[in-house]
């Protein structure tokens, strides 16, 4: 997203600054907008859903297979769209427990949280993804 | 126990975790030309102070190389010129002693 807005906005780019300089600010902006974006709007609704991620859901209704390889990237920026709604906590231990495979004890070293803390937050943060998962599921029936 | 929900759930992830974070990490087409691009165009305007201050090393290193080469010179020159002259008079120096002890 950053170097999207870089990409966009490169001809503001005057060189009166180091390019280090006018990059990190518009990082920083970026980070800030979508922070008070989530604040303002903290609830996950199906149109911010794109054609492949509505297909990822049928298909998760559908069967209970594995989903297809090619469905992987739409399926991540899914799994992206639930994450918004979380706190940065469990955003963070989803990310290390489930799509890095991480485990207990390296998230433990890692965060610095006892064993028991990451799997509290683990459990919070799946129960609030199924609640949202579920929710989508309904509206699409 | 796991009801369908979580099953689901671990399906999405599972299929989630696959696709990493490659995707998001590619720049945009044409990023590196544009920035490139700019950066020449920027280079050849250039800040007037910093151009200055590189005119004026070259001017002093310049004025240094030439400076150096004269003194050099100079030196050099002295040395012949001088040479001789002390030799001359060393010689009439040693005559006159040696005419004074006779």
């Amino acid at each position: 997203m950053i170097f999207v807005k870089m990409f966009q906005n490169l001809s503001q780019f005057s060189g009166a600054v180091p390019l280090e300089h006018w990059v990190s600010r518009i990082a920083i902006n970026t980070c800030l907008n979508q922070i008070a974006a989530e604040k303002s709007r903290p609830e996950f609704r199906q149109a911010d859903l794109s054609e492949e991620e509505l297909a990822v859901m049928e298909n998760l209704a559908a069967t209970s297979d594995e989903l297809a390889p090619d469905q992987s990237f739409a399926s991540r920026q899914l799994v992206e769209h639930l994450l918004t709604a979380l706190k940065p906590a469990e955003r963070l231990v989803i990310d290390l427990l489930y799509l890095q495979g991480r485990s207990v004890a390296e998230i433990k070293q890692l965060t610095s949280w006892s064993a028991a803390l990451v799997k509290v937050r683990a459990f919070r943060a799946r129960q609030k993804m199924k609640k949202q998962l579920t929710a989508i599921s309904r509206k699409e029936k | 126990m796991m009801d369908d929900v979580d099953l689901t759930l671990d399906r999405l992830l599972r299929a989630g975790a696959q696709a990493g974070d490659e995707a998001e990490r590619e720049i945009p087409f044409g990023f590196d030309t544009r920035v490139v691009a700019l950066w020449r165009a920027s280079a050849s305007n250039g800040n007037g102070l910093a151009r200055l201050l590189q005119r004026v090393a070259l001017v002093a290193s310049a004025v240094i190389v030439v400076a150096g080469a004269a003194a050099f010179r100079e030196i050099k020159k002295s040395r012949e010129i001088g040479e001789p002259l002390t030799n001359e008079f060393a010689i009439a120096d040693s005559a006159i002693q040696s005419e004074i002890s006779q």
